[in-house]
């Protein structure tokens, strides 16, 4: 993007897949808001790097290293998404959300309410995982 | 900004175990990717945009995920279902003869209205192939629905696929409000509250949240 935008702006431009530039999000659908996740890194190494440490999480039963994120475009319809695949439920909280077509992710994530175990209706897609178009 | 779209579909990948199911939802199933996040937990759905005669068409497509090695599948995986795609493995004789299980499981469970569509997948596997087309045609006219051969590996025909489930379905609707223009909403636009559902009409059932 040409000008860096700021929390509560719209995306001017279309979000596609870093990978595969699938559509993901069409302009004006998603809000930019500060939202501090741990989300699992795209590539699952297997020999982790010592500075990635604490940035763990156990996703059936298995340790996953995380980056620390914080910024997210925020969509409130999951019919908003262009295409999008979500992940089986993790840990009974969350879902993933991956490219539709390449499927590499997670691009973000979704809560889900662990009492009803239904989406919350929130669906965050990563800043620093999606280019634009 | 422009309605986000105009029609909202939910469809259904159901077969036996094996058959690629999996595969047709997850396109690359290959071990290449095996190394990616996702094919450690696994796909419950996608939600797909695609356009047929200017129209916004969102698909939200759903595997069965390992409920079918239960042999049946529950009445609650069928609600508000509009299409199915029954699923067998052209390398496979038992997956085509069991498809006769799964349409009898549909006719239980499903609605009377739902567009189905017969799928052979894996028609890259031609040495191993053990159903011929022939064969899945004969069985698709028999149950008057639509036959093609996919490869999910091979990105053959897969698209094709959900746009002509899709393309049956929009035309039954269209076909239904031609007939009741002042019936119930056939349609399921976004201001109508997608998550809100009505018990009256079959169409109108169509969304999950």
């Amino acid at each position: 993007m040409d000008n860096l935008p700021s929390i509560g702006d719209r995306n001017t431009q279309t979000i596609v897949c870093s990978f595969c530039d699938d559509i993901i999000l069409r302009p004006q659908t998603a809000t930019l808001t500060n939202k501090p996740t741990l989300l699992p890194q795209m590539n699952i190494e297997k020999t982790p790097s010592s500075d990635t440490e604490n940035n763990r999480l156990s996703i059936n039963g298995n340790d996953h290293v995380c980056d620390s994120l914080e910024t997210f475009w925020l969509v409130l319809d999951m019919f908003t998404f262009e295409n999008v695949g979500f992940s089986n439920t993790v840990n009974n909280q969350t879902k993933y959300l991956v490219c539709a077509n390449c499927e590499r992710g997670p691009i973000g994530f979704s809560p889900i309410n662990p009492l009803t175990r239904q989406l919350e209706k929130e669906f965050y897609v990563a800043f620093d995982r999606i280019k634009y178009k | 900004m422009a309605k986000a779209y105009d029609y909202l579909f939910k469809l259904l990948l159901i077969g036996d175990s094996g058959v690629g199911k999996t595969c047709v939802l997850l396109r690359f199933c290959d071990s290449a990717f095996s190394t990616t996040f996702i094919s450690t937990i696994g796909i419950d759905f996608k939600i797909r945009t695609i356009e047929l005669d200017g129209r916004k068409i969102k698909l939200q497509i759903w595997d069965t995920a390992g409920q079918e090695r239960f042999k049946t599948i529950t009445t609650a995986y069928y609600r508000g279902a509009m299409g199915i795609m029954l699923v067998y493995d052209i390398t496979s004789e038992k997956s085509f003869d069991n498809i006769k299980n799964w349409i009898r499981n549909i006719q239980e469970h499903a609605s009377a209205e739902v567009e189905r569509m017969l799928i052979g997948n894996k028609c890259d596997m031609l040495d191993k192939r053990q159903v011929t087309r022939e064969k899945g045609e004969n069985l698709a006219n028999e149950y008057g629905i639509k036959f093609m051969e996919t490869s999910a590996k091979g990105n053959i025909n897969v698209d094709e696929a959900f746009f002509s489930l899709a393309k049956d379905i929009k035309a039954k609707i269209d076909k239904r409000a031609a007939i009741d223009p002042l019936g119930k909403p056939a349609v399921i636009k976004p201001k109508l509250d997608p998550h809100k559902k009505v018990s009256t009409s079959f169409w109108s059932r169509c969304s999950l949240f």
